[in-house]
């Protein structure tokens, strides 16, 4: 098994390194694993600290959104031909030890998408996330049909199948929810695996304000009514 | 009727907001047309409020019979459509730039080496 590790990085040039050098060297069925860095038009130095790295660094020349960082990525994963993508946020928020957990359940072919949830155990989130993550739990579930617990996390797992499967349009943080429609629309198996969330005083502040929630809902419903 | 004219002009003054705040704060947008467009949408939210201060400005412009109503009407749709057109051009253009992006991000992914050490063969 092939696995694709998938970071998206805007303009992260404190933390990117660490992210990178902190991912697993080895995880128990997977034979090889490639480390994938996408620097989304950053205006600092992350360009710099991703080539300090071994992660194959891909670059978008300009800044285009989470969204298209991610899609941008999981395209990578597939021409290198990876059985597994798992996507993570490069500002530090997740715990690369937690990728064994979230890929088991698409390596033992259970799910073809894995959501690595916050919510579960939500200890040092903030209560105003807190409330706009239910929300937008709320609007995920009214247009896709799948109540998810956190569905606009980023730390998430596909296999290779429902990656060939699906078409995400979306360049904002509104893929979150884009990928659950998705899920939805070809009946794929979605799981949700607690995850450990590691709230930094940067991490908090490089995170979705409330106001990028509303955002999100009036992108949704432009994708939708976009069909 | 006024209520809904209400709430529909603050919801969509919210939603502008939210984002002419966090284009401003990553540098997308300047401070100029930031306030040029909060100033387009605080006078959007008055004549919601205050729907008569339209009535004084029609007087104003020349009585009651100009026919003022209509004009703002048609202009109100042509801004609707003009409004649309740039819409979907930016659309247009905001998925080929995405599209030329990642084609040139991926260009040179052939034989990619971007293993991690120490992978357990």
């Amino acid at each position: 098994m092939h696995l694709a590790i998938i970071i998206s990085a805007y303009n992260e040039e404190k933390v990117i390194g660490r992210v990178i050098n902190a991912l697993p060297h080895k995880i128990r069925g997977i034979h090889k694993i490639s480390a994938i860095a996408v620097n989304d038009g950053s205006a600092d130095g992350t360009i710099g600290e991703i080539k300090k790295t071994k992660a194959k660094l891909i670059n978008h020349v300009v800044n285009l959104g989470y969204g298209s960082a991610t899609k941008t990525g999981l395209e990578a994963a597939k021409k290198i031909g990876a059985d597994i993508a798992v996507t993570l946020d490069g500002d530090g928020q997740h715990d690369p030890k937690d990728i064994r957990k979230v890929i088991e359940p698409v390596l033992k072919k259970e799910a073809d998408l894995v959501i690595g949830t916050r919510l579960i155990r939500s200890r040092g989130m903030p209560a105003i996330k807190k409330f706009g993550n239910i929300f937008l739990n709320l609007v995920t579930y009214i247009l896709s049909g799948y109540l998810v617990s956190d569905s606009q996390s980023g730390f998430r797992a596909f296999s290779r199948g429902f990656l060939k499967k699906i078409k995400l349009s979306a360049m904002g943080y509104e893929i979150c929810s884009e990928t659950i429609i998705e899920a939805a629309r070809f009946h794929a198996r979605v799981q949700e695996i607690p995850i450990r969330v590691i709230y930094s005083k940067y991490s908090k502040k490089k995170g979705q304000s409330i106001l990028n929630g509303l955002y999100i809902v009036s992108k949704l419903i432009s994708h939708r009514l976009r069909g | 009727m006024q209520i809904i004219a209400k709430t529909f002009a603050t919801i969509l003054a919210v939603l502008v907001a939210s984002r002419l705040y966090l284009d401003l704060k990553a540098k997308r947008e300047g401070l100029t047309m930031t306030v040029f467009w909060v100033g387009i949408w605080i006078a959007i939210l008055i004549v919601a409020y205050f729907p008569s201060l339209i009535d004084k400005l029609i007087s104003l412009l020349g009585g009651q019979r100009t026919g003022l109503g209509t004009v703002f009407g048609m202009a109100l749709a042509f801004l609707l459509f003009i409004n649309y057109r740039i819409y979907a051009k930016a659309h247009r253009v905001e998925k080929a730039l995405e599209q030329l992006s990642r084609e040139i991000a991926l260009k040179d992914l052939a034989g990619v080496k971007g293993k991690v050490k120490g992978v357990k063969k």
